[in-house]
C-alpha cells in the first residue's frame, strides 16, 4: 500500500483552515540554505529507517538521495517541522516497500556494520542481538517493523506515526501494541 | 493493553536514562508488568541497533539533487525534440508528395506556359490545399514549439 503524502498532509492542513491548505498545494522549491539545514537535521535518520527497513547499507545510501529528491520536487510548504519531517518519512517509507516488493527473495539478515570486523567479546554480542532483531523484525510485517522503529527508534508519537503510515490514528495503539507483543515473543525465543 | 507506566518507561529509554538513571521502583514495576516488560525488552533492541548513519554532506546531497534536476529536465526536453522532430519529418514528407501530386497533376497545363501557372491550385486535389496549409502552419509552429522545449 503506497501511502499518499499530500492527503496526509491535506488531512494536516484542514485543522488550519483552506488557505493554508491552498498555500500547502503551492509549489516552491526549498532554497539550499533551508534545504541543508533541514537535510542535517534529518538524514542519518532517515538514513538507518531506511537501512533497517530494507536491511541493505548501499540501497539504503540510494534510496536517501531519492526520498530528499522527491521531497525537493514535492515542493509542498508545511505548517512546520514535524509535518515536513513526516512527509519525508512518508516517501522514505513508499520508498522501502517499493525497493523491498522488488527484492523480496533476499534474506533479512544484516549486513555487518564495519566495526563489526574487529571481533571482540562487546561486539561480538551486539552483532549476535542485532541477528536476533533482524530474524524477529522478518517475522513481522512491513507496517509493523515500520511502525516500531518509528516508535522507538525514532521517538514518534502515536501521531506522528500515523501520518507517516497512513494509518487513523485511533488504530495506532492497538497496532502498535500488537506488533511490540509479536516481537517481543520472538526475541524471547531467540533469547531462550 | 496498556499500563499507566509506559510513558514514563519509554521517555526514560529514548532519554537514554534507562535503567541507571531511573529510581529502582520504576525499574521493579518493569520486571513485575507483562507490558512494560515488552516495552522494555523492544524499545532497547531496537535502540541498541540504529546504525551508525555515512550520510553523504547536505552539499552533496543538494549538488546531486540540482544535477538530478537538470538531467530530468534535459531528458523532458530531449523526448518534446524528438515528438517535433519526427511530426516535422512527416509534414515534410506530406508536403513534398502533395507538391509531386500537384505538378503530376498539372502537367497538362505546364504545356500551356508559366503564365498559365494559377491554375496549379485548381488543379490540386480537393482535399490538397487545407492539407497544405495545415502542414505550413505545422512547420511554422515547429521552431516555436522546440523554443519552448529548450527554454529551460
Ligand atoms: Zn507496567
Amino acid at each position: 500500500m503506497r501511502i499518499s503524502v499530500d492527503a496526509i498532509m491535506g488531512g494536516a492542513l484542514t485543522e488550519v483552515g483552506d488557505r493554508a491548505g491552498a498555500e500547502a498545494r503551492t509549489i516552491v522549491l526549498m532554497d539550499e540554505e533551508t534545504f541543508r539545514a533541514f537535510y542535517d537535521r534529518t538524514a542519518r535518520s532517515v538514513w538507518a529507517y531506511l537501512a533497517r527497513m530494507t536491511n541493505d547499507r548501499q540501497l539504503a545510501d540510494d534510496l536517501l538521495q531519492e526520498t530528499y529528491y522527491k521531497f525537493y520536487r514535492a515542493g509542498a510548504h508545511y505548517e512546520n517541522e514535524t509535518h515536513r519531517r513526516n512527509a519525508l518519512f512518508c516517501i522514505a517509507t513508499n520508498l522501502a516497500r517499493d525497493a523491498s516488493r522488488r527484492r523480496r527473495h533476499v534474506e533479512l539478515v544484516p549486513l555487518p556494520e564495519h566495526d563489526e570486523f574487529t571481533a571482540d567479546d562487546h561486539t561480538a554480542s551486539r552483532a549476535a542481538n542485532r541477528t536476533d532483531l533482524a530474524r524477529a523484525m522478518e517475522r513481522l510485517n512491513p507496517r509493523q517493523r515500520e511502525m516500531l522503529w518509528l516508535a522507538y527508534a525514532q521517538g514518534a508519537s502515536h501521531e506522528e506515526i500515523a501520518q507517516i503510515l497512513g494509518v487513523k490514528a485511533a488504530s495506532i495503539k492497538q497496532l502498535l501494541f500488537r506488533a511490540r507483543r509479536k516481537l517481543a515473543a520472538l526475541l524471547r525465543r531467540s533469547h531462550a | 493493553m496498556t499500563c499507566p507506566r509506559e510513558s514514563e518507561i519509554l521517555d526514560a529509554l529514548m532519554t537514554a536514562r534507562w535503567p541507571e538513571a531511573c529510581e529502582d521502583e520504576l525499574r521493579a514495576h518493569a520486571q513485575s508488568c507483562a507490558l512494560c516488560a515488552d516495552l522494555v525488552l523492544v524499545a532497547t533492541a531496537i535502540t541498541n541497533d540504529v546504525p551508525e548513519a555515512h550520510v553523504p554532506t547536505s552539499g552533496v546531497a543538494w549538488w546531486r539533487m540540482q544535477r538530478r534536476d537538470r538531467e530530468e529536465a534535459a531528458r523532458a526536453a530531449s523526448r518534446t525534440i524528438t515528438i517535433v522532430q519526427a511530426s516535422s519529418i512527416l509534414a515534410a514528407i506530406a508536403v513534398v508528395l502533395t507538391i509531386l501530386g500537384g505538378v503530376s497533376a498539372m502537367s497538362e497545363s505546364w504545356r500551356n506556359g508559366i503564365a498559365h501557372g494559377l491554375q496549379l491550385l485548381n488543379s490540386l486535389p480537393q482535399w490538397g490545399l487545407p492539407l497544405l496549409l495545415t502542414l505550413a502552419l505545422v512547420l511554422a509552429a515547429a521552431p516555436v514549439a522546440l523554443y519552448f522545449a529548450v527554454r529551460d
